[in-house]
């Protein structure tokens, strides 16, 4: 790991806000199905060293943790298994497979008018800081705004696979393209995703 | 208002540990049943996937949970689905599930439409019946009946041809005594018409010994 890593984990870690275990829970399920119980343990480990405990016993997903925990356990993850974009992508659209919130949630999950009416809720359950705007939604594209949310350039690619799993859910089997037309690490006010799919 | 607000947080935590409790005891119960059981959305999309679905379709839940299930599926499951959210529940119907190396296994699919928080048709329960053993016995007693019946046609025959050599050694014997007991008949008019025309005889003798 590179010195410029660690210095923005050191960053990161000062950051406020809070996640549900649930996300931090959801991100170790899917980096486990992808590298098996071998590469999770050196993560664990790797994180271990860097002052972050995860104790998977522990971990409870109901419970509030740092949303810093969470986005360094990607960071670290994307430099260890020398991931791409497309991995973390990956990893993001993976997430909503494993949540237990979104089990709660599935009453939502009948159509995607539903899911993104009650998108602000469904934040909020998640979250303890930032939040979410449904700004545009036709046939076959929506547009989607994060606000009060900096914390690295990667998340927003997790976040774009995140977003593509939960529609795919809503719509059935359809290839959803998410792009991210604004950003806050590229100084605009907020994250702007667009997601279109075939109608 | 600090007690009250601290009353809350207790509450809060003591039923977000019963939530977390109940998780546990859901995804226990799940992992435990040897029955094939997934959780489909109103458009088909696997939302939740036991190890026994898992196994039986030779996918991990990861490849499971986000695909339709007509991938899962041969055919008709769409149909099964629709059947659900309109009447409430389905039982016994068969299809084939796609298993690992395309190998098409029949099931049994019972479903259960979901409602959720007041909201109807919020997704269906599916849960599977292998039916490959059932089918493998099926096929065995069909051989067997198949066998039997084969066995009963030929032992039928047997008796049949039996009875009908007895039958015919019955009239042949019969015909033979019919014969014997004629020559037997006949013969007994014979001596009957002997020992007759003896007495005639000897009264005549005696007649013409008298008149001598």
């Amino acid at each position: 790991m590179d010195d410029s890593l660690k210095e923005i984990i050191n960053e990161i870690g000062g950051l406020e806000g809070h996640v549900r275990g649930d996300v931090v829970l959801g991100t170790i399920s899917c980096i486990k199905q992808k590298k098996g119980e071998e590469g999770l343990n050196s993560l664990i480990e790797k994180m271990n060293e860097l002052g972050y405990d995860i104790n998977l016993e522990k971990l409870k997903p109901l419970d509030w943790y740092p949303e810093s925990l969470s986005v360094i356990l990607i960071l670290v993850a994307k430099d260890l298994f020398e991931w791409q974009d497309k991995d973390i992508y990956d990893l993001g659209s993976s997430v909503p497979k494993y949540s237990f919130i979104m089990k709660i949630l599935i009453k939502y999950f009948v159509s995607l008018e539903k899911i993104l009416a009650e998108a602000p809720k469904y934040w909020e359950k998640y979250f303890d800081f930032g939040k979410i705007e449904v700004v545009d939604s036709t046939e076959g594209r929506v547009v989607i705004r994060i606000m009060d949310y900096k914390f690295h350039p990667t998340i927003c690619t997790y976040q774009a696979g995140y977003f593509s799993q939960i529609a795919q859910l809503a719509i059935g089997p359809k290839t959803v393209v998410v792009a991210e037309n604004k950003c806050m690490h590229k100084n605009d006010p907020y994250h702007e995703y667009l997601l279109t799919w075939d109608k | 208002m600090v007690e009250e607000n601290k009353n809350s947080e207790d509450q809060a935590k003591v039923l977000i540990e019963d939530l977390a409790l109940l998780e546990e005891y859901s995804q226990e119960l799940l992992s435990f049943a040897p029955l094939p059981i997934f959780l489909v959305s109103p458009k088909g999309v696997i939302l939740e996937a036991n190890p026994a679905f898992e196994k039986i379709t030779g996918k991990d839940s990861y490849e499971l949970i986000g695909g339709g299930i007509e991938e899962v599926f041969d055919e008709g499951m769409a149909d099964i689905l629709n059947e659900t959210l309109k009447k409430g529940h389905v039982q016994d119907k068969e299809i084939l599930v796609k298993g690992s190396g395309d190998k098409l296994i029949p099931v049994s699919v019972f479903a259960k439409a979901r409602e959720t928080g007041g909201a109807k048709n919020t997704g269906c329960f599916f849960g599977l019946f292998d039916l490959t053993e059932v089918k493998k016995a099926q096929e065995k007693l069909e051989d067997s009946k198949n066998v039997l019946e084969i066995r009963v046609a030929a032992r039928t025959r047997e008796l049949e041809d039996l009875a009908q050599n007895l039958e015919k050694n019955i009239q042949e014997r019969t015909q033979e005594l019919e014969e014997k007991v004629y020559e037997l008949q006949k013969i007994n008019k014979l001596m009957i018409g002997r020992e007759l025309k003896m007495g005639e005889l000897k009264e005549e003798i005696e007649r013409i010994k008298k008149n001598n």
